[in-house]
């Protein structure tokens, strides 16, 4: 029998022989010695599809052009941008230098939290029980000097790893924050209803807001310093709301 | 709304950390995509800006039907292509189409053996590695391809055979190694 045609050994690179072309390729080892040649070439081009490549161009000379464009905002709101830090970690590899900064801004941040919680549970009665069951499902947010009992203990060298650490501390950011949304939304008690309570607290919340935007503007993709902004930023809200309702009919806020 | 969501609806709004993220987590498939199709790394660098500032700038008009990755290889396809067109290399590949014919083409390399199907394709003509990569690397069908290159099926079928036959005689040392390669072409004859 003749050989199978050039062009049809070519293509049997990516397609199946019919059962004649089968018989032949099983009897002339020449041409299936072709056919395998270009399934093996197939199976060179696959693998250089998953092939990555080095970046051809640099952020620096990009981002001018996108400024240009105008597909840059002129300032970077330093709101949300919760990039996992696996992601991060992969794809925007950091010097040793800035890592370590970025673990000094997240104990900056876990100190801000500590103290935000001390600010928004002040005046919480711990005979309360509504409050206390959410103490005690939070750990974050202080009741008296006693609230972050979760975290701290977390924090005594129990944890495996970075991840493990940086998990539990968005656990307890989260709980913090569902705990502060609680205390502030459910029927604040004694002096909380009075106006300077809350003007004390928002004063307080606009320098935790202050202190996280300056760490922000160093490290704006921060996931920790993100969900701290945020969190502050809820809580001012909420407040800036009850203390709206805490004045008399007809006043309103100008300062505090 | 997810971690990339976010990030995606950020980007979206001009934010430069977000825009920068998308970049650098899908730059080393995008650039790979470009540095291929152009066979040129000098050219490559220069179209790969392009790329990637179209890529944001369609950001608004993409509503997630597809992965972002994915989304975004169209866009660099189509933008290197253009961008190819332009510089004129691709008429050089019309012109192979055209002159389309059963002769193996002009080989200025025989004897030349690649190191890689890297440096194989950069042997091949720039129609024959644009069908190539399309097809062979990148997954595209022959139908697909014609319409992008303004060509016929056939054109782009005959084409890929070309770099293939070519590709396996360059890597006859990588693919087999037991024979020597026939300069590509299997002429019918009794076994």
């Amino acid at each position: 029998m003749l050989h199978l045609h050039a062009d049809r050994l070519i293509e049997l690179g990516d397609s199946e022989p019919t059962n004649t072309e089968l018989a032949h390729l099983g009897t002339c080892a020449e041409c299936e010695r072709e056919r395998q040649a270009y399934r093996a070439l197939r199976g060179l081009a696959v693998a250089e599809g998953a092939q990555l490549s080095a970046p051809l161009t640099s952020w620096d000379a990009l981002s001018t052009a996108l400024k240009e464009e105008g597909l840059i905002a002129r300032k970077p709101s330093p709101v949300l941008i919760l990039t996992p830090p696996a992601i991060r970690a992969a794809s925007r590899p950091a010097p040793r230098r800035r890592q370590a900064s970025d673990w000094a801004l997240r104990a900056a941040a876990a100190l801000f939290f500590l103290a935000g919680g001390v600010v928004l549970g002040r005046g919480v009665p711990a005979d309360d029980e509504p409050r206390a069951a959410v103490a005690q499902a939070a750990p974050a947010p202080a009741v008296r000097t006693d609230a972050p009992v979760g975290l701290a203990s977390n924090f005594s060298g129990s944890f495996t790893s970075n991840a493990e650490a940086l998990a539990a501390l968005y656990r307890a950011q989260r709980e913090y924050e569902r705990a502060a949304t609680f205390l502030m939304t459910n029927n604040p008690v004694g002096d909380e209803t009075q106006p300077d309570v809350y003007r004390a607290r928002l004063a307080a919340l606009d320098n935790v807001m202050q202190a996280s935007m300056t760490a922000l503007e160093d490290a704006p993709a921060d996931p920790v310093l993100n969900r701290y902004y945020i969190a502050a930023a809820g809580a001012r809200e909420s407040t800036l709301r009850q203390l709206q309702t805490s004045l008399p009919p007809g006043s309103r806020i100008d300062s505090f | 709304m997810t971690a990339d969501q976010l990030i995606l609806k950020r980007a979206r709004d001009g934010d430069e950390d977000a825009l920068r993220s998308l970049w650098s987590q899908h730059s080393p498939h995008i650039d790979a995509v470009v540095r291929r199709l152009c066979g040129d790394a000098e050219l490559a660098a220069d179209i790969a800006q392009e790329v990637w500032i179209q890529i944001f700038r369609a950001l608004p008009g993409y509503r997630g039907e597809a992965q972002f990755g994915t989304w975004a290889h169209r866009i660099a396809v189509n933008r290197t292509l253009n961008a190819l067109r332009k510089v004129r290399r691709i008429e050089k590949w019309e012109v192979d189409i055209a002159d389309d014919s059963a002769a193996t083409e002009m080989d200025s390399d025989r004897g030349f053996l690649a190191e890689s199907i890297e440096e194989a394709m950069q042997k091949l003509s720039p129609g024959a590695r644009t069908v190539f990569v399309l097809h062979d690397v990148e997954g595209y069908t022959h139908e697909e391809i014609a319409s992008r290159l303004g060509i016929t099926s056939g054109g782009s079928k005959s084409q890929l055979f070309k770099a293939r036959a070519k590709l396996r005689r360059l890597l006859a040392h990588v693919i087999d190694d037991t024979w020597p390669a026939r300069n590509g072409s299997h002429v019918a004859s009794a076994c």
